[in-house]
């Protein structure tokens, strides 16, 4: 019980750090579907050169670790000199990182709809860009909503990843607590909690959604 | 960008050793995580509900908490308890509980996916429970279980970078330390990078292979010996 | 007397708190072919699936050449299920054709009718293909023996489905709306064999659609409904005098449908 009682000055900073843990989280999710749904679209464009490009990058972003990743765009983007906040990389590695699975269970999604969707939509002389954001990338998203909210849950628990440069999130604001309390067994367990608790939310969130994008009889 | 022979000579051998020592990792922590993980597959459908109820609790907190955070406390935390472990011991372990879970969801959606009717099947000509499992449901749920299973143990072999953080030696931790001492992070993060996708890649291209072999009863064209139809 | 092959008494079954069998009592003799006919969700399903305990009954019995199917009886007289084993025993005893087939995916043809004699009755590879073969032959599918289920129509695998519950040397056999799954020109086929069989008095019940062969190959016909017997007679009687009210009203609207005919199978192919 001693121990609680001293972290509680502790308490204000790993709110701070899970505000930013939200903060990030909420970035990187943006970032994951915009870049998700482009390199879906470009993966699945009749230009092959493209095609071939979108590919190597979801290899490569799901073949390699996100931690690596991060080191490499945290640690080369100054030499080119590119200057970004620890903050930013961080959101745009875990973004990209994220948006190589999106576009991947996005094409699944896609793949499971009629080829009439897309027929229907040009007899009635929808613009490309148009059959996309109205009539398939909708339809896609709804299909695969459990794999995407799974893939978000599994983006939140990137996040303590940022710590490695430096980014003040959840984790990193424990891991300096740590240091100076040296009591890593309340910190940690409170911080395992907190991240426990906001994907208990966002899962139950998604199932509030699910069921509501469930039309009866549709589902496949 | 200068890949020099300097820093080959010196980031090779290095990088090289890391890497060995993530596959040993993560062959050491797969093989634990498909053996446990088949056992919390089984303690998800346990007539006993306190064991049930444990098992389900337990996936849901390996799916909410990050990894990292899992790492930190079996290091940090465990010690506190009178459990003293090395980094290595704590790194796998706490991987080996987080995949497990992973692996009882997977091993349980594709028992679950059988379709009752093929069990119906086997009970109606008496089988036993045991010839139920080992010649019906696992032949059935294999194929529904592999490309699960191949895309967790590629996740896995990366998830490892991870166990740099507590200073596990492999691949991410040599790789660090020999950015600092050379100081060319882009080159050698980047030949770090292509080993990690190097393997998974490769595990990519075996886990097809081992579904192809898995679904052929679905595509069976080379045991034809005529016409389908009638 | 001759003992009933299968017999039920007082069977009742609940679903949730839901009686929908509400007391079968039912015999059936040895080489006979009875055929349960009744609109859907009238209990026949139910009750054919009481016969081998895959859904056990609430309550009541069923006896399989006079033996207590799923239960056994203490000393003290109360009913206590039986073990896996002995359950196991007597549903080998017990074929069963169910309306999708369910056919072993993994296995060809030939392998899922070997599978039972194989596996359950530890038979020699050698006699258990040998028997296979000479099944499939029987229900015209010798040629088709090493396809997959994925490569043959609903009526050939339907008929291999037959033949692996003929593997098991069944004293009775139940078929499960067998050709409710089959598109109508593939009907016919599985009707044939099992006309065959009922002609060769294999013990049979058939919960079938298919009144044109109810008529034709039974020895008696059933109507459900309400998880009740209505009627039982021989089918004769039971379209040109049936006692009850619900069976006239179930053959006005069955019979306004036409009666499908029973085509004989083509063993050449």
């Amino acid at each position: 019980m001693s121990e609680l009682s001293n972290l509680l000055p502790a308490l204000p900073e790993l709110a701070r750090g899970f505000a930013i843990t939200i903060a990030l989280s909420l970035c990187a999710m943006v970032v994951s579907w915009v870049v998700g749904a482009i390199v879906l679209v470009v993966r699945l464009s009749p230009v092959a050169p493209l095609r071939i490009l979108a590919t190597i990058f979801i290899s490569f972003m799901r073949g390699t670790p996100a931690l690596v990743q991060l080191f490499l765009i945290f640690f080369t983007l100054p030499m080119i000199g590119i200057k970004v906040p620890p903050f930013v990389a961080a959101s745009i590695t875990l973004g990209l990182n994220s948006s190589a699975y999106v576009a991947e269970i996005l094409r699944g999604g896609l793949g499971s709809l009629h080829p009439g969707q897309a027929e229907a939509a040009e007899a009635l002389g929808m613009r490309s860009w148009r059959i996309w954001t109205r009539v398939l990338l909708p339809q896609a998203v709804r299909v695969s909503l459990p794999s995407i909210t799974n893939e978000l849950t599994l983006l939140v628990k990137t996040t303590p990843l940022a710590s490695v440069v430096a980014v003040t999130e959840l984790s990193f604001a424990g891991q300096i607590i740590i240091a100076r309390t040296f009591q890593p067994t309340a910190v940690l367990l409170s911080i395992a909690a907190a991240f426990l608790v906001l994907n208990l939310i966002l899962t139950s969130l998604a199932g509030l959604l699910e069921r509501r994008f469930d039309i009866a009889g549709d589902r496949r | 960008m200068n890949f020099s022979h300097d820093l080959m000579t010196y980031a090779v051998p290095v990088l090289t050793k890391g890497a060995l020592s993530t596959l040993k990792l993560g062959l050491l922590i797969s093989v634990a995580s498909l053996v446990f993980g088949v056992i919390l597959s089984f303690g998800l459908a346990a007539p006993n509900r306190v064991l049930r109820r444990l098992s389900r609790g337990l996936i849901a907190a390996m799916r909410g908490i990050p990894p990292l955070i899992l790492i930190l406390i079996a290091f940090y935390v465990l010690p506190d308890l009178g459990v003293m472990l090395s980094p290595i011991a704590a790194g796998c372990g706490a991987l080996i509980v987080y995949f497990s879970a992973y692996v009882a969801v997977a091993v349980r959606g594709a028992l679950d996916a059988v379709p009752a009717g093929q069990i119906e099947a086997a009970l109606s000509i008496g089988m036993t429970s045991r010839a139920r499992m080992l010649r019906v449901i696992v032949p059935l749920a294999w194929p529904i279980l592999l490309p699960a299973l191949c895309g967790l143990l590629i996740g896995l072999f990366k998830e490892t970078a991870l166990l740099s953080i507590i200073s596990v030696p492999e691949l991410t931790f040599e790789t660090k330390q020999a950015v600092a001492r050379t100081y060319a992070p882009f080159e050698i993060y980047a030949m770090a990078a292509l080993l990690y996708w190097a393997w998974s890649a490769l595990l990519e291209t075996l886990s097809r292979k081992l579904e192809a072999i898995a679904n052929r009863h679905k595509n069976p064209g080379t045991r034809r010996r005529q016409g389908a139809s009638s | 007397m001759t003992i009933p092959a299968l017999r039920t008494e007082a069977l009742r079954k609940s679903f949730n708190g839901v009686e929908v069998l509400h007391g079968i009592d039912l015999s059936i003799m040895p080489g006979e072919t009875v055929c349960i006919v009744g609109a859907s969700g009238s209990g026949k399903s139910t009750f054919l699936r009481c016969l081998n305990w895959l859904s056990p009954a609430s309550s009541g019995h069923v006896y399989l050449n006079g033996e207590l199917i799923g239960v056994r009886e203490t000393a003290g007289g109360s009913v206590v299920p039986l073990a896996h084993k002995q359950l196991q025993e007597q549903r080998q005893r017990i074929g069963m054709v169910f309306q999708s087939f369910n056919l072993w995916p993994h296995r060809t043809a030939l392998e899922n009718v070997m599978e039972g004699p194989r596996i359950v009755l530890n038979q020699p590879g050698a006699q258990a293909r040998a028997t296979a073969e000479r099944l499939l032959e029987r229900v015209g599918l010798a040629e088709r023996r090493d396809f997959y289920p994925a490569q043959l129509s609903g009526g050939q695998q339907q008929r291999v489905a037959i033949a692996r519950a003929l593997a098991m040397k069944p004293e009775v056999i139940l078929f499960d709306e067998p050709t409710s799954a089959l598109d109508p020109e593939l009907v016919g086929e599985v009707l044939a064999v099992m006309k065959e069989l009922a002609s060769e008095d294999t013990t049979m019940v058939v919960v079938t659609h298919e009144i044109g062969f109810a008529v034709e190959v039974a020895d008696r016909l059933i109507l459900m409904d309400g998880g009740q017997i209505i009627e039982d007679a021989p089918p004769r009687q039971f379209i040109e005098a049936p006692r009850e009210e619900r069976s006239r009203r179930f053959l006005d609207q069955v019979l306004s449908r036409g009666l499908a005919p029973v085509h004989t199978i083509h063993t050449s192919e």
